[in-house]
């Protein structure tokens, strides 16, 4: 029963690097969620769009749009958490301000804790 | 040459050297007789050639003339012959490549070559008899409040060396140019020094491909990060079983796998903060912190390891010492490394003794442990890059000879001082000290990447 309720969850995973955004697809049904894969900003921004998405993970450096302006066009209200590569402080405290709800540095944390964190949200 | 005209005699820098010849003996002898011949022949006829009726003849008068002639192209040979030499240094210290500066005493241009006014775009005429210190500088030292005027500097040094990397040039055209530089003293016969010579180079190029190395560095290891995550989460995953069960056997296999990856993972981290150091990009930003909150966190992440080598942890925390304005990422980077080294080359139920302490208007931090010390002949070199010390070379074949390294670089470059005392077999004290006012701020565009704590 929880499985299924957890299904109806939907992530969208944004991110340019393919083998990465398999690795997360795959934990991430391995844990019970439905996601969805965006390769760019764009992608990212129509599929914000037309599904109904619960949480964002974001890359930041990606073609076309990067996660800044991904964060910036967002039209709908849904919590994004940033999983980048970029570590400075600057990077951020700037998506914090444009309304990540979370910074995690992908080289820095393991894939456990992302997995954590996700579960915490959308419990 | 000519000397400026202060009470201190200043002698030239070149004086002519006389190689003896027959032909300057011949010289000499020819003006002995141009001084004296007239004389001689006056005391001849006023005295002994009048008194016997001798006459002053047209013969005895070309004899004079003939000797004078001698005489005078003798002298103009010995002038054209110091000309000639004097032109030859010239020519030798003018065909260098390298900028040649000499300064007297008092800092001022003295010589300036063909090679230092292309490199600065300075005549001879802008630059003799001028101060120096308009167009050279040496940057603030770190940590330093007196900047040294660059003339000052070298005259001070007294001996032959090399300048600071950080010293520049101003050319003519408003430029900034970095430099190669060493200076030497010159000193007259007595040992008093009269000025220093100064030979330079223009290092753009050199400091140009010194950064595209380290932009190269930066670069692979940025790209080498998203691989080395995608291996360490699907390590991660297999580990967990997300995969299938696992055998002991398999899952020691893992283990040496991630061993593995952990190892290049801090390798990428540890290429990527020197190389932000080297390219200038780190920032230093302050916030102030809790020190020993902070030692007690590094020691956390060794407290596993140094647990399994029952290694005794001494704390003797100065309550003087508290709050402390730095990087903490920064700080944390250099106390890790410390403190990773300590437990690393102390043998089982060593000690470790961590100690803050505030001395006058510095704080100072020491980590002393009572490990493999650090051989006495490779002490001088422990701060240098990719350098290990013999003993360890052996024992521990995995270190990479870079941690001490970028410690150095960061205490310097955020204001402290670094230093150690070791004895080998002993154990080894490094002691890291900065002004109670804290960090040392600068701007960048970067900041470190920090180490997975309990390995390497």
């Amino acid at each position: 029963m929880a499985l299924k309720e957890k299904k109806q969850k939907k992530i969208l995973i944004v991110e340019d690097e393919l083998p990465i955004a398999q690795t997360l697809q795959l934990k991430l049904t391995n844990q019970g969620f439905n996601t969805l894969h965006a390769q760019d900003g764009n992608e990212a921004l129509s599929f914000i769009e037309k599904h109904d998405i619960d949480l964002v993970l974001l890359d930041i450096i990606m073609p076309n749009k990067d996660g800044f302006e991904v964060l910036q066009c967002m039209k709908k209200d849904v919590p994004v958490c940033i999983l980048t590569n970029l570590c400075q402080e600057e990077d951020s405290n700037r998506c914090k301000s444009l309304g990540a709800q979370k910074y995690f540095i992908k080289s820095e944390t393991p894939l456990s804790d992302i997995a954590e964190y996700i579960h915490e949200l959308l419990r | 040459m000519r000397m400026s005209s202060s009470s201190t005699s200043i002698q030239p820098l070149f004086t002519l050297k006389k190689i003896p010849s027959l032909s300057d003996v011949f010289f000499v002898f020819a003006l002995v007789l141009i001084v004296l011949s007239p004389v001689v022949l006056m005391g001849l006829y006023f005295g002994t050639a009048a008194s016997i009726g001798f006459q002053f003849t047209l013969f005895l008068y070309i004899i004079i003339v003939c000797v004078t002639i001698l005489a005078a192209s003798g002298i103009a040979r010995i002038f054209l012959f110091a000309y000639a030499y004097r032109q030859r240094e010239r020519i030798f210290l003018e065909s260098i490549g390298d900028g040649v500066c000499g300064i007297d005493v008092h800092g001022n241009v003295i010589l300036w070559n063909t090679a230092a006014e292309i490199i600065s775009g300075y005549t001879k005429k802008d630059t003799l008899h001028a101060s120096l210190a308009g167009i050279f500088s040496l940057p603030r030292a770190k940590g330093k409040t007196a900047n040294r005027q660059f003339s000052d500097y070298v005259l001070a040094l007294s001996h032959n060396t090399s300048l600071p990397t950080t010293a520049t040039l101003k050319t003519k055209d408003g430029r900034t140019i970095p430099l190669g530089a060493t200076s030497a003293p010159v000193s007259d016969r007595h040992g008093i020094i009269r000025g220093a010579i100064i030979v330079f180079r223009d290092t753009t190029k050199e400091q140009q491909i010194n950064r595209a190395k380290d932009e190269l560095v930066s670069l692979v290891s940025h790209q080498l990060r998203t691989p080395l995550t995608n291996m360490n989460w699907r390590l991660e995953m297999l580990l967990d079983e997300e995969a299938g069960k696992l055998t002991d056997e398999q899952k020691k296999y893992l283990a040496e796998i991630e061993r593995g990856t952990d190892r290049m993972t801090d390798l990428v981290n540890l290429f990527l903060n020197v190389s932000r150091v080297h390219l200038g990009t780190l920032a230093i930003t302050l916030s102030p912190c809790d020190i020993h909150a902070l030692l007690a966190s590094v020691w956390q992440d060794y407290a596993l390891r140094s647990s399994q080598k029952k290694l005794i942890l001494k704390k003797k925390y100065d309550t003087m010492v508290k709050q402390f304005i730095c990087d903490q990422r920064v700080f944390r980077v250099i106390l890790d490394n410390i403190i990773s080294n300590a437990t690393e080359y102390t043998p089982p139920k060593g000690t470790i003794t961590i100690q803050t302490k505030k001395e006058r208007d510095r704080i100072v931090i020491s980590v002393a442990d009572t490990g493999i010390g650090i051989p006495k002949k490779d002490q001088s070199k422990i701060f240098t890059k990719l350098f290990r010390a013999e003993n360890v070379r052996e024992s521990h074949p995995n270190g990479n000879g870079l941690g001490l390294y970028l410690v150095k670089s960061l205490v310097d470059e955020s204001g402290g001082t670094l230093w150690f005392t070791s004895e080998e077999g002993q154990g080894t004290t490094f002691f890291i000290s900065y002004p109670h006012t804290g960090m040392q701020k600068k701007s960048g565009t970067r900041t470190l990447t920090q180490l997975t704590p309990s390995h390497s």
